[in-house]
């Protein structure tokens, strides 16, 4: 499993790993979704392209994420699938498909509030490849 | 590494003061809650949040406490005008999350029999706003800005509850030095369709009945008998104050390097209360603070129609009145004597509620003569509190006591330990008739995960901080 749930109190945290940074932040969406509701629910149907660029990657890295949770709380946009992610320097840039959420089909685990920067990393893991953790508000 | 705490009084534990630290820690607890804390990170939060510039006395924490992110849950700090910050993360994602507590004239031999009922029409007249739907029709720009501006009193002035409710909110349901400029596009968006709406996680509408009167000559004072039954709504500013917060935080990253302030963990960045920073966060905040206090508002109502439905009684006969409404997630100017000097202070309270004693200005004139009322939600299984604040919150907590019951298992925990179990047959054998929208808020919220409110209000009491005045029982729960 490319990611953890962590043991947090009060909210939620994921730790994510892969072998390099743009599957890192793919993995990341996929934890967050797998959050929200059952991924094989999600079908990708349309694309939008997502453009963060934050202070430093562990930024960066919120900002991926706390667009993917504005997506949904805005418009119903669930992402299942990322394609074509590249960084450049602390820039992320990918193509996010999915579809709009229809409680009928997508059962709704948990509403997300944020993405905080308690904790907040990404680093290269001890045995090789990447890590990042987050800690969602619930 | 686990912080040093050495207890200094009978409910006191004290945290010294090390390294960068500007003021010492104190967590109030008993040893059976410090127990508990020994394998937590709430009591290293704590220490952090004492490394703030212009921190005043102690960097403080309730019995309730545990890991949150940045400051702990439970925590409470004070902070100078002149030398201090402000901290978003020391208020919190939902700003103004609080508690409303109404009674009623009904009795529990007239709504046990049909609880299951009852909570499925709250159920369906109570939007959780959780996913499409909405609550009371999507509010435009200029609403919503009214709403920011005047809080419950928007809500009011369109017919949800009584006019005279305000004289039961804290800071009167407005919260003053809200600029609805200050709040972004973003946050208005979110908060659109979600004024009358509960939200997941932790929030819920609950029917209770008083089953326990610790305190006669009070709870006469709040209308509450044996036997009677009261709803408490808990639930906050929702999307749009979630959003203030969010942006504030991302606005703020640079600030502490600014100040030359190394922070032990980013969640706490601050930014000086004179500083341009600040004033516009504190302005976006008040705003996300009155959001609250309208929400809570238009629920009451909606939790009032739809009892009057559910029985088929007028309102009359339901005799529905607001006992008071209290935040537990905000920062507030206050005067507070320090060192034998009144201060003004800017009060940090991130899941810690405001508990004034009898004779205090601020207390509703209704209530002046007894004290302010706290209204603490325990778990969905054991019971929830009316408390009032003791002359002992001023000396010791600026004004402050807990606010719930404390989680001490983890939402991930307790998705393991549920799996397989018929939880709403759970509940319902002790008594609960509950119905939840999304489907882990019901597994991550069972009574298991939480401290035993019990202990909690105990050592309050013990620390002259507040008193139990009833304890309530729960019947049936809503959640988002």
């Amino acid at each position: 499993m490319p990611y953890e749930l962590l043991d947090h109190t009060g909210d939620i945290g994921i730790r994510v790993t892969a072998p390099d940074l743009p599957g890192l932040f793919a993995e990341a969406a996929a934890a967050f979704l797998e959050l929200l509701t059952e991924p094989e629910s999600v079908r990708a149907d349309a694309t939008e392209l997502a453009d963060v660029a934050g202070e430093d990657l562990a930024d960066t890295m919120n900002l991926w994420l706390s667009w993917l949770l504005l997506r949904f709380a805005l418009d119903g946009r669930l992402v299942c699938a990322v394609r074509g992610a590249r960084l450049e320097g602390t820039r992320f840039r990918a193509e996010a498909v999915g579809e709009r959420f229809d409680p009928e089909r997508h059962p709704l685990k948990v509403e997300l509030k944020a993405v905080t920067y308690h904790q907040l990393h990404v680093r290269e893991a001890a045995g090789g490849g990447w890590e990042a953790q987050v800690i969602f508000d619930v | 590494m686990p912080v040093e705490m050495r207890q200094v009084a009978d409910c006191i534990w004290e945290i010294p003061q090390t390294g960068k630290m500007r003021v010492p820690g104190r967590i109030f607890a008993d040893a059976k809650l410090m127990q508990v804390l020994k394998d937590d990170e709430a009591p290293q939060q704590v220490a952090n949040v004492a490394h703030l510039p212009g921190i005043v006395g102690y960097s403080l924490a309730m019995p309730d406490i545990h890991w949150g992110y940045g400051f702990p849950i439970g925590g409470v700090a004070a902070f100078d005008p002149e030398e201090g910050v402000v901290s978003p993360g020391g208020v919190g994602y939902d700003i103004n999350c609080g508690v409303r507590l109404m009674r009623t004239s009904l009795t529990l031999e007239q709504v046990q029999p049909r609880m299951r009922e009852l909570v499925k029409t709250l159920f369906r007249m109570i939007p959780t706003g959780v996913g499409s739907e909405g609550g009371i029709p999507k509010l435009s720009r200029a609403e919503l800005q009214a709403v920011a501006t005047e809080g419950a009193g928007w809500a009011i002035g369109r017919g949800y509850g009584r006019p005279d409710d305000a004289d039961y909110i804290e800071e009167h349901g407005r919260l003053a030095g809200a600029d609805p400029e200050a709040a972004s596009d973003t946050a208005y968006a979110r908060g659109a369709p979600q004024v009358g709406t509960l939200g997941s996680g932790n929030h819920f509408l609950e029917i209770d009945v008083v089953e326990e009167i610790c305190a006669p000559e009070l709870a006469e004072r709040f209308g509450l008998r044996p036997g009677g039954i009261v709803v408490l709504v808990h639930s906050g500013s929702r999307g749009f104050g979630y959003q203030v917060c969010d942006d504030s935080l991302k606005k703020l990253q640079k600030v502490p390097q600014r100040m030359g302030l190394e922070l032990p963990d980013r969640q706490l960045v601050c930014a000086p209360i004179h500083s341009h920073e600040a004033q516009a966060y504190l302005k976006a905040m008040a705003c996300a603070a009155n959001f609250a206090w309208a929400n809570r508002q238009v629920l009451m109502a909606l939790a009032e129609r739809a009892l009057c439905t559910a029985l088929s009684i007028s309102a009359e006969r339901l005799g529905a009145r607001l006992i008071y409404d209290v935040c537990h997630n905000i920062a507030k100017f206050e005067e507070h004597e320090v060192g034998g000097v009144m201060r003004r202070l800017l009060v940090h309270r991130k899941g810690a509620t405001r508990a004034l004693p009898a004779a205090h200005p601020l207390v509703p004139a209704a209530y002046r003569d007894v004290g302010q009322p706290v209204l603490i939600p325990g778990d969905m299984g054991r019971a929830s509190y009316l408390l009032v604040g003791l002359p002992g919150s001023l000396t010791q907590t600026f004004g402050s006591t807990c606010h719930g019951a404390g989680r001490v298992s983890s939402r991930a925990k307790m998705l393991r330990a549920t799996q397989g179990r018929n939880l709403q047959q759970e509940l319902e054998d002790r008594g609960v008739v509950a119905l939840s929208k999304t489907r882990n808020s019901m597994a991550e919220e069972m009574p298991e995960a939480y401290k035993d409110v019990n202990d909690v209000v105990g050592v309050m009491e013990k620390a002259g901080v507040s008193r139990r005045v009833a304890r309530l029982r729960p019947l049936g729960v809503i959640k988002g």
